[in-house]
């Protein structure tokens, strides 16, 4: 039982954390054009 | 040709062929944009957070980790993860502490070498530099290159190694450090993916824990032995065994890749945010990659797919249960885990010879053309060197012992005294700790060779005085306290530190 369920926990942490990084990464990058706009 | 191990269906080729061809594409967009070598080698020292996690985490995990790591999983369970995985994520985590500290004791700092250079002066920077090439030598990544085209190709071995060094060379040779991180971001998210899919595909299809446990009781004929697999622990490792695996993981501190990304980074906290993102997905990944391992052994034992050597257990059981697209995807995943960390090793083993050697000591007017120019120098030498060794070493493993034991003996104690001392260290101590520790590295690599036997049930090479018996592995462990003796009594007996010497 629990090995099932952290054998889907840790897969599903290796699928949904890279797609949370690219949001990361847009969220940061329009920080930086933003920040390079008022400067 | 030999046999395959997985059949690639025409939408599984069309899948890596884009993959290789986009690796291409983006080297050849950053070539167009760099400007001067400080953008060429530290991504003008302005990586984010999401940038360095992918090219952090991507660049640590290679083959050796995804074929090594499964392999343990298909042999031992999941003590692959508990004994083997688990001590790099303990450094991972200090790294994550200290990283933040290199970065801003060293704002300008360009290489770990160059903490030599500045606090011990040349001849230990250039003691550093050599351990540091031979680590960042990519005879690991060749040889996985080479072991995964032979497995879905039956193509020859060393013409798997040579297509692989050449497409490599070609996007880092082109885009420099823009053009890894961002492969890396990609190849991270890639590799990531893929194997978290793969398990969970390959997990439900045999039909979750009952299933798995049943193949395993039929795989090594008693429910005794398949508990073993289950076992949080060792498993069947013995306690000696545990610390060879162990000891290696040391090399985190060490790592020349690390070092050159916490330079290239934007600040300290990016850094800092980077490893700690870091973290659960390395975790995340090991999992992965020990379960696949246990799902391949329990297969065999159900007779979904035949006996196979423990090294093919990951190809072997999602080229069962992947679908067409989707094991393409993975293979793509699998030649990423081995291009993102091919092509930081070939950009470091270059810096090293472009910058620490020839503008650290040859000509330190240097320009920037001309440090790029010999830092591409240094990653042909190093492509040519990483294929003759490819051929040399018999065993993957073996080449990752070598090289961690030469960079944790020559720079461990010299880099963390020089940075965290509190008073100027002495440049005697690092020179001596430098040379001794490359030095004895080498001579004990020499002497298990020659003195010692092979043992394949372990596969590692064994010396035995008397009842004794010591490992390869085991180097780090004689040599690294006599690298710190060396240098504490050295440092308190020498005179000369480099501030007077500027002074």
């Amino acid at each position: 039982m629990w090995w099932n369920i952290s054998c889907y926990v840790f897969g599903i942490i290796s699928v949904v954390g890279p797609i949370c990084l690219i949001f990361w990464y847009g969220a940061e990058a329009k920080r930086r054009i933003a920040d390079l706009n008022k400067k | 040709m030999t046999e395959t191990v997985v059949t690639l269906h025409i939408l599984d080729w069309i899948v890596v062929v884009l993959y290789i061809a986009f690796m291409l594409g983006v080297g050849f967009y950053f070539s167009k944009r760099k400007q001067g070598f400080d953008d060429y080698f530290m991504a003008g020292r302005n990586l984010t957070a999401p940038l360095l996690v992918g090219t952090l985490v991507s660049t640590f995990y290679g083959l050796d980790t995804l074929f090594g790591t499964s392999e343990v999983g298909f042999l031992e369970g999941i003590s692959a993860f508990f004994a083997y995985s688990l001590p790099y994520t303990l450094l991972y985590i200090i790294m994550a502490i200290l990283a933040p500290k290199f970065k801003a004791a060293f704002p300008a700092g360009t290489t770990m070498q160059d903490i030599s250079f500045q606090k011990y002066g040349k001849t230990a920077g250039v003691v550093s530099s050599v351990a540091a090439f031979l680590y960042s030598t990519n005879t690991m990544e060749m040889m996985g290159i080479g072991f995964l085209l032979r497995l879905i190709t039956g193509m020859p071995f060393w013409l798997g190694t040579l297509i692989g060094a050449i497409i490599v060379l070609v996007y880092t040779w082109t885009g420099g450090l823009w053009a890894v991180t961002m492969t890396d971001f990609i190849q991270f998210i890639v590799m990531m993916i893929s194997v978290g899919m793969g398990l969970i595909i390959g997990w439900t299809a045999i039909g979750g824990f009952e299933n798995i446990w049943e193949g395993l009781v039929a795989y090594v004929g008693s429910t005794e032995d398949a508990g073993y697999f289950f076992s949080i622990g060792a498993g069947y490792l013995t306690p000696w065994t545990l610390v060879a695996y162990s000891i290696t993981a040391l090399a985190v501190l060490t790592e020349p890749a690390f070092f050159q990304r916490m330079f290239a980074a934007a600040g300290p906290k990016e850094i800092k945010k980077a490893f700690a993102a870091g973290v659960p997905m390395w975790l995340a990944f090991d999992w992965c990659v020990s379960f696949i391992g246990i799902v391949a052994a329990a297969a065999v034992g159900l007779g979904i797919i035949p006996e196979i050597a423990p090294n093919e257990a990951l190809f072997a059981v999602l080229g069962q249960y992947l679908p067409t697209g989707l094991l393409g995807l993975f293979v793509a995943g699998v030649l990423a885990c081995a291009m993102s960390t091919a092509d930081s090793y070939f950009l470091v083993s270059g810096g090293v010879l472009g910058y620490d050697l020839y503008k650290g000591v040859i000509k330190p007017q240097a320009t920037g053309d001309e440090c790029e120019r010999m830092t591409k120098i240094g990653m042909l030498i190093s492509a040519a060197l990483s294929l003759i060794l490819s051929f040399v070493f018999e065993r993957i493993m073996g080449v990752w012992v070598f090289q961690a034991t030469i960079i944790i003996c020559t720079c461990l104690i010299p880099v963390y005294f020089g940075v965290f001392s509190k008073k100027a260290p002495k440049k005697i101590a690092g020179t001596l700790a430098a040379i001794v520790g490359l030095a004895l590295s080498v001579l004990w690599y020499a002497a298990t060779l020659i003195f010692g036997y092979m043992d394949e049930d372990i596969g590692t090479y064994i010396i035995a005085v008397g009842e004794m018996e010591l490992w390869q592995e085991y180097g780090i462990l004689y040599i690294v306290p006599i690298v710190l003796v060396i240098y504490l009594i050295a440092n308190a007996v020498g005179k000369e530190t480099m501030k007077q010497e500027a002074a």
